[in-house]
């Protein structure tokens, strides 16, 4: 199948075989904006040696006789190289070359026309949360083992099926998502799948900068100067990315929130969706899958930007008619994940408002407008929940679960194990009104334990989400009965849509699926 | 648990220079624990230096965020006997905004921008007072400031903006609508500053503008069965009955054939009671 480009996961993609007019490989090549007639891409050179140059991308396979498409680039803002090609053919693999910088793993197909199968008949996602560790000492080499779990898994299954969507829940440069830290935690950890399939992100609360403390407080000055401040990331409370501290001197950075330079999202609809009016949240039509983007380390921190997100959502899901839409943002409305209770935001503060505020305010609107799953990260471990209608309070003010869930064959909530869900069911009267939410706040590391102010009875034991008959903690469980309702263990979470199904897996680092869920129409 | 540790000198503005990093196993500091545990180790910081101003004012806010606002208030009393009284008033004022004291909220704010008139959090904190206090010049002035200076600016700015112009005078329809323009010519015709215009042009009974301004989202919006009930019934109210009807029949017919949901199943009903109500009116 031409559509198949092998996931390799060395990160020596970008280094080989290259007639470069530079001097050296690009340190970041990334595909955004990929549509059945368009795709933006965008690279950059180590030491500012970025310069615009021509892009030209060629069709391969059965078309190879087209001329090749070429656009002129220009640099961008974070000194990226970005160029613009149209006039592309859905669902045609193609192959680009940057200045004289050719390589045979430069290639991406485009998807289908809308609403359209691809020619073999599935969108693949991959979807990863807070995976931005590298970066961090004490973590590193742990997101590459969720991708190699991810690469085992398609290993098991011959490699067949390719992918299309690479999906990243925030938190993906940890601590502040310096631009430095970005390319550590993510170029350099996903060469070769940001150099060949779409990326989608969302922001998440540790790309939003430092809080900064005067050394002489810390009495950790030595030579610098009274005022030289210490400074530590996640937990930026402000509405305003122009706000982002990035250089450490408690003050906003005048080149602005590195997310917003680093990606090219299409906030006036360029990829399918409606237009945003910002890069901060916005949506793309892939094949026959609506993916939406939303903004809750940011847009949902203000009144008014709140309000016009709800209503562009409102105006882009009553647009929608694509079989499936998912939904992604940072912060999950029902989760027991360790420091990240969402029962408990009221007295954590403003760090998790954001996970009150998505429940309360969203989740009535993705029943309303048939969203199927939201993916949010945030808490370092896996928790899934049943297919749900309804629920908008936190867990102790929840009337029973069965007046929120779809039920088995016994009356009992049903947690999608034994048939799939269906998106008509026989008890939703006859309208598509429920969503699975799953966390996935674990391609990076996770959680082994609850935090020092967490309820350890109730860690991973969110009445919303399923009981995981796989959890190990505590010696296993045997049923779902005393089974934590979450997995502590770092994974990806697989996504296949086709007409009639979309199907994901929550795949561990050893290719493993512990968790599995359908949704059928 | 760990966190990373950063220091550089606040003179530099240069990203990565003079840049120190290292980890220190400082469990109390992870982010991820939240605002408490960034309060316990402030805790500890003015245990240790209790004459650093800086530490006191830090800890008001974060009580202020955190809603403790006794807590807070007596941080930022202590803190302002122990350097220049204006550097807290940042947070003084907002939290006398949280404790719904507008007035010495904004006195507070402006005595604050008055020496640092390039904090941008502490101007839009004006801008919320002013409006609590139903100063909505004043408040109009910082938004508009915002506005000018915003280089991406979120379509909610200028939706705030526009609000406080005819908060201001309620018959300003004209300047709030150039505001939400100038929002559509900087950041494209996005449905949330568009469909607000469109309400505004409604409100003064100019169908043909809102008529025009709505053609403008008929791409943007996919031609959706929502917005063709929208066009047919700005239409309808400008007397084009035949037009109005012509959308309503084909809405209803695309969404018979799409997904049933609830926003579906409510906009079916829109679309059959306007029918209904054009054909009454009709005769």
């Amino acid at each position: 199948m031409l559509k198949s480009i092998p996931l390799l996961l060395t990160a020596s993609l970008l280094s080989v075989s290259l007639s470069a007019s530079a001097s050296s490989a690009p340190e970041r090549v990334l595909l955004q904006k990929l549509a059945a007639d368009s795709i933006t891409i965008k690279w950059r050179y180590p030491a500012n040696e970025t310069t615009a140059e021509p892009v030209c991308v060629s069709a391969i396979g059965q078309v190879q006789q087209d001329e090749p498409h070429c656009a002129a680039s220009t640099i961008t803002d974070g000194g990226h190289g970005e160029a613009t090609i149209t006039g592309l053919r859905a669902d045609t693999l193609y192959q680009y070359q940057i200045g004289d910088l050719s390589d045979p793993h430069f290639r991406f197909r485009t998807p289908a026309d809308h609403n359209a199968l691809p020619a073999d008949g599935n969108t693949r996602i991959l979807i990863v949360g807070d995976s931005g560790t590298q970066s961090e000492p004490s973590h590193a080499g742990e997101a590459a083992q969720v991708t190699a779990g991810y690469r085992a898994y398609n290993t098991r299954l011959g490699n067949q099926e390719a992918l299309d969507l690479f999906v990243v829940l925030g938190d993906t440069a940890y601590v502040v998502g310096t631009d430095q830290q970005w390319q550590q935690a993510f170029f350099e950890v996903y060469p070769d799948i940001l150099s060949s399939t779409l990326v989608l992100p969302t922001i998440g609360n540790h790309e939003m900068g430092y809080g900064s403390f005067p050394c002489e407080a810390m009495r950790m000055c030595g030579d610098k100067p009274a005022g030289t401040l210490l400074s530590y990331g996640g937990l930026s409370f402000s509405a305003d990315p122009n706000s982002y501290d990035g250089n450490r001197d408690g003050r906003a950075d005048p080149n602005g929130l590195p997310y917003l330079s680093i990606f090219s999202l299409p906030q006036r609809g360029e990829s399918g969706g409606v237009a945003s009016g910002t890069e901060q949240y916005y949506s793309v039509d892939y094949n026959n899958v609506h993916v939406v983007s939303l903004d809750s380390q940011l847009s949902a921190r203000d009144p008014a930007q709140m309000s016009a997100m709800r209503d562009w959502l409102i105006s882009d899901l009553s647009a929608n008619e694509l079989d499936w839409t998912v939904v992604i943002f940072h912060h999950p409305p029902y989760s027991k994940g360790t420091n990240h209770d969402s029962d408990s935001v009221p007295q954590r503060g403003p760090v998790d408002m954001p996970q009150k505020d998505m429940r309360e305010q969203f989740t009535p609107l993705f029943e309303a407008h048939g969203v199927d799953m939201v993916f949010s990260g945030h808490s370092h471990s896996y928790e899934r929940s049943y297919y749900l209608r309804g629920l908008s309070v936190s867990s102790p003010e929840m009337a029973p679960l069965n007046q929120y869930t779809e039920l088995d064959q016994n009356g009992k909530p049903d947690a999608g194990r034994t048939r799939p869900y269906s998106q008509l069911s026989e008890t939703s009267g006859g309208v598509d009104d429920r969503v699975i939410y799953t966390v996935a706040g674990n391609g990076g590391k996770a959680d082994a334990a609850p935090g020092p102010r967490d309820n350890a009875e109730q860690w991973l034991r969110h009445p919303a989400h399923v009981p995981q008959p796989t959890d190990q903690l505590d010696g296993g469980c045997s049923s779902d009965h005393g089974c934590h309702h979450g997995l502590a263990v770092k994974g990806s979470v697989v996504l296949d849509a086709d007409r009639h199904s979309l199907r994901a897996r929550f795949v561990d680092v050893n290719g493993d699926v512990l968790d599995e869920f359908t949704i059928t129409r | 648990m760990s966190t990373a540790m950063c220091w550089t000198s606040s003179r530099l503005r240069v990203k990565s220079l003079l840049a120190i990093c290292w980890l220190l196993p400082l469990h109390n500091l992870s982010a991820h624990e939240g605002i408490a545990s960034t309060l316990g180790w402030l805790d500890q910081q003015i245990e240790q230096a209790p004459e650093l101003q800086g530490l006191w004012v830090r800890r008001g806010a974060l009580l202020v965020d955190d809603g403790h606002l006794d807590a807070a208030q007596a941080d930022l009393e202590h803190a302002r006997a122990l350097g220049e009284p204006v550097r807290v008033d940042c947070e003084w004022g907002h939290l006398q905004y949280q404790r719904g004291q507008f007035n010495i909220a904004a006195e507070a704010l402006d005595r604050y921008l008055e020496q640092f008139p390039d904090d941008t959090r502490c101007r839009r904190l004006r801008a919320q007072a002013n409006v609590a206090r139903r100063h909505n010049a004043a408040a109009l002035v910082d938004l508009r400031y915002l506005v000018e200076i915003d280089t991406a600016p979120n379509p909610g700015l200028f939706l705030q903006t526009a609000d406080s112009v005819l908060a201001v005078d309620a018959s300003a329809i004209e300047p709030a609508l150039a505001i939400l323009d100038d929002g559509i010519s900087r950041l494209g015709v996005t449905p949330a500053l568009q469909q607000r215009a469109i309400a505004l042009e409604t409100e003064r009974h100019h169908l043909d503008a809102a008529i025009r301004r709505l053609k403008t989202l008929e791409q943007v919006e996919h031609r959706s069965p929502r917005w063709r009930l929208q066009m047919a019934e700005l239409q309808w109210r400008y007397g084009h009955i035949e037009e109005a009807r012509t959308l309503l029949i084909s809405a209803e017919r695309d969404i018979n054939q799409l997904k049933p949901t609830p926003a579906r199943r409510a906009l079916q009903q829109r679309i059959a009671e306007t029918s209904r109500q054009i054909a009454a009116a009709d005769g």
